[in-house]
C-alpha cells in the first residue's frame, strides 16, 4: 500500500506520465522503422536524459524500450518486414492476414496482446523480481547452449510441408551465423577480407532481405493487387469470442516471455518463436497457422512485450544487461549515480517504484497511441502499389543504412533478397533460417565455452540441472513433432487417391 | 520433383563450397578443442546430408505416394518473367548503391522512388516527380533531422 501511495505521489509530483508517453511514442516510431533497433532508439534519447531528474529519465528510457518492442510488429504485419528481431514470428500470420484484407484485425490483435503481455510482464517484474533473479543467476554457458537447442527444436513445427527443407533452411541460418570472428579465438571466418563482416551479419539484415526485399522482387511480377475498397482500413479489436480464443496463446506467450525475459541474452526473439510454436501445438485451429491465424499473431506479440518488462529483472537486480537495450538502460541508471543490485531496492526505492509506475503508464499509453497511429499506418499501406513499393524500398535503404552507417549492409540486404527469392522458388521456409541466424552465435559460443570448462567432456551438458531440463524439453518437442508428422504421413498414404490431390 | 532436385543441387553446391572454405580457416594458438572450423564443418556435412536426402525423397516420392501433389500448385506467372522482374528491382537497388556516394542520400532517394514507381507501372508525370521529392524529404526529415543518422552526402562531403 505504501508503494502504491508512493507511485501515485510520484506520478503527481514528477513528469513521469509525460516521460512515459513520450518514450512510448518515440519507441513505436523507432521500432516501426526496420533497422532502427530498440537499442538505437534508446541510445538517441540517452544524451537528453543527462539533465532530467532520475525518475523521469529512467521511465523515458524504459518506456522507449516497451514502445520499440511493440513497434516492430507494425511493419511485420503491414509490409512483411519485421521492425525488430522479435517481430519475425509475427510476420507469418500477421502478413497473411494483411494479404487477406484483415490487416486492421491483425493490428488490433497485436496491440491488444502487446498491452496484455506488457502488463503481465510488469506484474511479474513487481511480484517476482527476487525469485526470477535467482533463475537468471543460475544460467550457465551449458544452460544457454541448451536454450539454443530448445529454440531450434521448434524448426520441425515451422518447416511447413517438408521437414527436410525446414532443417536445411535452419542449417543455412546456422552457417550465416558463423560469419565473422570466431567467438573463442577471434580468428576471422568467411569474411573474404571484408572488415564489415568481422562482427558477423546482424540477424535483422537477413530478416529484412528474406522477408521484405524478396517480397518486393516477387511483387514486381504479381499480376493482381487488391483495391483499397475490399480491405480493412480501420483497426479492429477482437470481439468477445475471439478474446476467449486468444486467451490460451496469450497465456502461453506471457509465461514463455516472462521466463525468457529474465535470462540475460535470451531476448524476445526466442520467446516469440517458442510462443508461436506452443500456441500452434495447443490450438484447436492448427490448420490456420501460417495462413492468417489470429492466435499466430497474439502469441508472439504477447511474449515479446512480456520480455520488454521482465528483461529488467537482471538489470535491476544485478546490473547484468542481457541485451543492447538493457545495457543502455543500465547506462541511464549509472549516469544518475544509481547502482543496480539489491541495494538499489533499499536505498533508491522511490526510483524502482517510479519505474514500475512509469511502465504501467507506458503500457496504457501504448494502447492509446496505437489506436491513434495505426489507422494512419493502415491508410499508408493501401496507397497505389507503385508508390507503396517505391516507399518500402526507400524505407529499407534508409533503415538498413542506419544500423551501422554502412552501404555494405544495404548490399547484403539486396543479396539476402536474392537468396529469399531462390528460397521462395524452391520452397525453403524462411523462419527456420531466421532462427538459425538468431541462435547460431549464442549456441556456438556457449557450446565451446562449456567444453572449455569441462575439458572437452560433453557430459557437462547433462550434469547441469537447467541444461538437462531444457535439453529434455527440446527432445520431447522434437519427438512430438516427428511423431505427428509420421502419423500424418501414414494417414495420407492410406487415404484414397483423390484426397492426396 | 524438378523443384526439389534443383533445391537439393544448390544446397549441395553451397555445402561443398562452405566445407572448402571452412577447411581453410586458420588455427589460432588460443583455439579450443573444437576450433573455429569445428562447427562449420559439421554444418556443411549436415547440409550435404539433408541435400542428398531431399534428392532421394524427390526421386522416391512418386513411388511412396500414389499421386503427386505438385499438380495442386496455384497457377503462377512464367519463371522467366518472374526472374526478369525481380532482376529489375535488384538492379534499381544496385543503382542506388552506385549513385548514393556521388549524389548523396536525398537525390539518390528521389531517383530510387521515381525509378521504382515507374518500374511498377506508374507513368512519368509531374505528380510522380513531386511525390518522389516529397517522399525523399519525409525520409530526410525522419532519418537525418529527427534521428540524427549521418546519411551519405553529395560527393562524400
Amino acid at each position: 500500500m505504501d508503494s502504491l501511495l508512493l507511485a501515485l505521489t510520484l506520478m503527481a509530483t514528477t513528469p513521469l506520465i509525460p516521460a512515459a508517453v513520450a518514450g512510448v511514442s518515440w519507441g513505436i516510431l523507432g521500432g516501426a522503422l526496420p533497422g532502427i533497433s530498440p537499442s538505437i532508439t534508446m541510445a538517441l534519447l540517452l544524451p537528453l536524459t543527462y539533465g532530467m531528474e532520475p525518475n523521469s529519465a529512467i521511465v523515458l528510457l524504459a518506456s522507449t524500450y516497451v514502445g520499440a518492442e511493440y513497434g516492430g510488429s507494425i511493419p511485420a504485419i503491414l509490409i512483411n518486414t519485421p521492425g525488430t528481431n522479435a517481430a519475425a514470428a509475427t510476420v507469418l500470420d500477421g502478413y497473411a492476414m494483411q494479404q487477406q484484407g484483415r490487416g486492421g484485425e491483425a493490428l488490433g490483435i497485436s496491440l491488444y496482446s502487446g498491452v496484455l503481455g506488457g502488463l503481465f510482464g510488469l506484474t511479474m517484474l513487481i511480484v517476482l523480481t527476487e525469485p526470477l533473479a535467482r533463475v537468471a543467476l543460475a544460467f550457465t554457458p551449458m544452460a544457454y547452449f541448451a536454450l539454443g537447442i530448445l529454440g531450434l527444436s521448434v524448426i520441425a513445427s515451422l518447416s511447413g510441408k517438408s521437414l527436410l527443407k525446414g532443417l536445411a533452411a535452419g542449417v543455412l541460418g546456422l552457417m550465416i551465423a558463423t560469419v565473422g570472428s570466431d567467438p573463442v579465438s577471434g580468428v576471422p571466418r568467411f569474411t573474404f577480407g571484408q572488415p564489415e563482416l568481422l562482427d558477423g551479419i546482424a540477424p535483422i539484415l537477413i530478416m529484412v532481405g528474406l522477408f521484405a526485399v524478396s517480397e518486393l522482387y516477387r511483387q514486381a511480377s504479381a499480376t493482381q493487387w487488391r483495391k483499397t475498397g475490399d480491405v480493412q482500413t480501420k483497426i479492429r479489436f477482437p470481439d468477445s469470442a475471439l478474446r476467449r480464443r486468444l486467451l490460451r496463446p496469450q497465456l502461453l506467450g506471457s509465461t514463455i516471455g516472462t521466463l525468457e525475459g529474465v535470462m540475460p541474452g535470451a531476448g524476445g526473439t526466442i520467446a516469440s518463436f517458442m510462443s508461436y510454436n506452443e500456441a500452434r501445438r495447443w490450438s484447436r485451429h492448427k490448420e490456420e497457422f501460417g495462413k492468417g491465424s489470429p492466435e499466430g499473431v497474439a502469441a508472439p506479440e504477447t511474449a515479446n512485450n512480456a520480455v520488454a518488462a521482465t528483461a529488467l529483472v537482471p538489470v535491476l537486480s544485478f546490473g547484468i544487461p542481457g541485451s543492447n537495450s538493457a545495457a543502455i538502460l543500465l547506462g541511464g541508471l549509472l549516469v544518475h549515480g544509481l547502482i543496480p543490485g539489491p541495494r538499489l531496492f533499499e536505498e533508491n526505492g522511490d526510483i524502482v517504484v517510479g519505474l514500475y509506475a512509469g511502465l504501467f503508464v507506458a503500457c496504457v499509453s501504448l494502447l492509446l497511441i496505437g489506436m491513434l497511429i495505426l489507422p494512419l499506418c493502415l491508410w499508408l499501406v493501401h496507397r497505389p502499389k507503385a508508390y507503396l513499393m517505391a516507399f518500402i524500398y526507400a524505407l529499407i535503404f534508409s533503415g538498413v543504412y542506419s544500423i551501422n552507417h554502412s552501404l555494405f549492409d544495404v548490399g547484403l540486404v539486396l543479396l539476402a533478397g536474392v537468396a529469399g527469392t531462390f528460397m521462395r522458388l524452391v520452397g525453403l521456409p524462411f523462419l527456420p533460417a531466421v532462427l538459425g541466424v538468431v541462435l547460431g552465435y549464442l549456441m556456438e559460443s556457449n557450446y565451446r565455452r562449456s567444453l572449455v570448462l569441462s575439458g572437452g567432456d560433453h557430459g557437462i551438458f547433462l550434469e547441469d540441472a537447467i541444461s538437462l531440463g531444457l535439453l529434455t524439453t527440446a527432445m520431447l518437442f522434437i519427438t512430438g513433432s516427428l511423431a505427428m508428422r509420421a502419423y500424418l504421413f501414414i494417414r495420407r498414404r492410406h487415404a484414397p487417391v483423390e484426397n492426396q490431390r | 520433383m524438378t523443384r526439389d532436385l534443383t533445391c537439393s543441387a544448390v544446397l549441395l553446391i553451397i555445402s561443398v563450397s562452405y566445407y572448402a572454405l571452412a577447411s581453410g580457416i586458420g588455427r589460432s594458438a588460443l583455439a579450443d578443442d573444437v576450433g573455429p572450423a569445428g562447427l562449420p564443418i559439421l554444418y556443411a556435412t549436415l547440409l550435404a546430408t539433408l541435400a542428398l536426402a531431399l534428392a532421394a525423397k524427390a526421386i522416391l516420392r512418386p513411388l511412396l505416394l500414389r499421386a503427386a501433389d505438385d499438380a495442386a500448385a496455384k497457377p503462377a506467372p512464367p519463371l522467366g518473367f518472374v526472374l526478369r522482374r525481380a532482376a529489375g528491382v535488384f538492379a534499381i537497388g544496385i543503382g542506388y548503391l552506385l549513385i548514393v556516394p556521388l549524389a548523396g542520400y536525398f537525390v539518390a532517394l528521389i531517383l530510387v522512388i521515381a525509378a521504382m514507381a515507374l518500374f511498377y507501372g506508374e507513368r512519368a508525370s509531374a505528380r510522380l516527380a513531386a511525390t518522389a521529392i516529397a517522399g525523399a524529404a519525409v525520409f530526410w526529415v525522419l532519418f537525418v533531422w529527427l534521428l540524427g543518422i549521418p546519411m551519405p552526402s553529395m560527393w562524400g562531403t
